[in-house]
C-alpha cells in the first residue's frame, strides 16, 4: 500500500471510486457488446433459415 | 472522400473500427494504470495541500472529458441533426453514457477533495459546482430520451435538440469561477517555488487525460459497433414480421 498522510481515506476514496467506475463502464461496454452480436447473430439465423430452400 | 465514407456507411464503419476500438481501449487502461501508480506511490505529497492535491490528478481530467465529451456529442448531434448522416446520431447515443461516468466522476472526486479542503462535501452556491450538476442532469436527460422515444427517428430528432440545446452550459462552467463569487479556485497548486507537487502536475494532468481521452474513444467506438449491430438485428427482425 502506498505511504500517505493525513489524507489518505480521501485518496483511497477517489482513487478507489474512478478505478471501480471505469472498469464498470469497460465492462458494461463489454457486455453491450456481446449481448448486441447474439440478438444480431440469432436475428440472421433466423433469416438464414426462412431463405434456405 | 474515402476516408469519409467510414462515418457515412455503418457496413465500411464495422470493418474499420474494430482495430481501433480494441488499440485505443487497451492504451487507454494502460495509461490510466500507470497513471495511478504514478499518482500514489512516486508523486510527493504538495507543500500545502499534502496527499490531498493528488486527487487533483483524477479529478481535473475527468472535467476536462466531461465538457470535451459533451461538446463532441452536441457536434455529432448538429452533423446528425442537419445532414441525417446515419452514424452520427449513434455516436453521440454512444459517448452519452461515457460522458455521465466522467461527469459523475468529476462531481465525486471533488467533493472528496473539497471536505479536507474547504470543510464541506458540497456547497450548493458554489456555480461551478451547480453547473456541472446540470451538466450530468443533461447527459442522464438524453440518455432518458432514446429510452422513452418509441421509434428511433424521433428519439434521434428530440434527443439532439436537447444535447444542442445543452451545450451552452459548456461555456457557462468553464467561466463561472469569473463570473460569480465561487469556492472554486482557478488553480489548484499554489505557485510557490517550494512546491514540489507543482512539477509533476501538468504531466499527471495530460497523463490522465490521454488515458481518458484514448479510453473514451475505445469505448465509444465499441458502443458504436453495438449500436450497428443492435439496429440491424432490429431491422431483420421487422423484416421478418412484416413477411410473416
Amino acid at each position: 500500500m502506498p505511504t500517505l498522510d493525513k489524507y489518505a481515506p480521501y485518496i483511497f476514496a477517489a482513487y478507489g471510486v474512478a478505478i471501480v467506475a471505469l472498469a464498470g463502464l469497460v465492462v458494461w461496454t463489454a457486455w453491450r457488446a456481446i449481448q448486441a452480436k447474439k440478438k444480431l447473430d440469432a436475428a440472421e439465423a433466423g433469416e438464414h433459415r426462412e431463405t434456405q430452400p | 472522400m474515402d476516408a469519409f465514407s467510414v462515418f457515412n456507411n455503418p457496413h465500411k464503419f464495422m470493418g474499420a473500427s474494430k482495430p481501433f476500438a480494441w488499440g485505443f481501449t487497451l492504451l487507454g487502461v494502460a495509461i490510466i494504470v500507470w497513471g495511478i501508480y504514478q499518482g500514489l506511490y512516486v508523486v510527493p505529497a504538495d507543500f500545502r495541500q499534502g496527499d490531498a492535491a493528488k486527487i487533483m490528478f483524477v479529478h481535473v481530467p475527468a472535467s476536462w472529458l466531461s465538457l470535451f465529451i459533451y461538446l463532441f456529442m452536441a457536434c455529432a448531434s448538429f452533423i446528425s441533426f442537419v445532414w441525417r448522416s446515419p452514424l452520427a446520431d449513434i455516436c453521440a447515443k454512444s459517448c452519452a453514457p461515457i460522458g455521465a461516468v466522467f461527469t459523475a466522476l468529476c462531481l465525486f472526486t471533488g467533493s472528496v477533495w473539497g471536505k479536507p479542503m474547504w470543510g464541506t462535501w458540497w456547497e450548493w452556491s458554489d456555480p461551478r459546482i451547480v453547473s456541472v450538476v446540470i451538466l450530468f442532469f443533461f447527459y442522464l436527460g438524453y440518455m432518458a430520451i432514446w429510452q422513452a422515444m418509441e421509434t428511433p427517428q424521433k428519439a434521434s430528432r428530440a434527443a439532439a435538440i436537447l444535447c444542442m440545446v445543452g451545450a451552452i452550459n459548456l461555456p457557462i462552467i468553464h467561466y463561472s469561477v469569473e463570473w460569480w463569487n465561487s469556492l472554486h479556485q482557478t488553480t489548484t497548486f499554489l505557485t510557490d517555488r517550494q512546491v514540489t507537487t507543482s512539477e509533476y502536475k501538468w504531466p499527471m494532468y495530460i497523463t490522465f487525460a490521454l488515458g481518458y481521452l484514448a479510453l473514451f474513444g475505445g469505448l465509444t467506438l465499441f458502443n458504436m459497433r453495438a449500436e450497428v449491430n443492435l439496429r440491424r438485428a432490429e431491422m431483420l427482425i421487422q423484416r421478418k414480421q412484416v413477411a410473416a
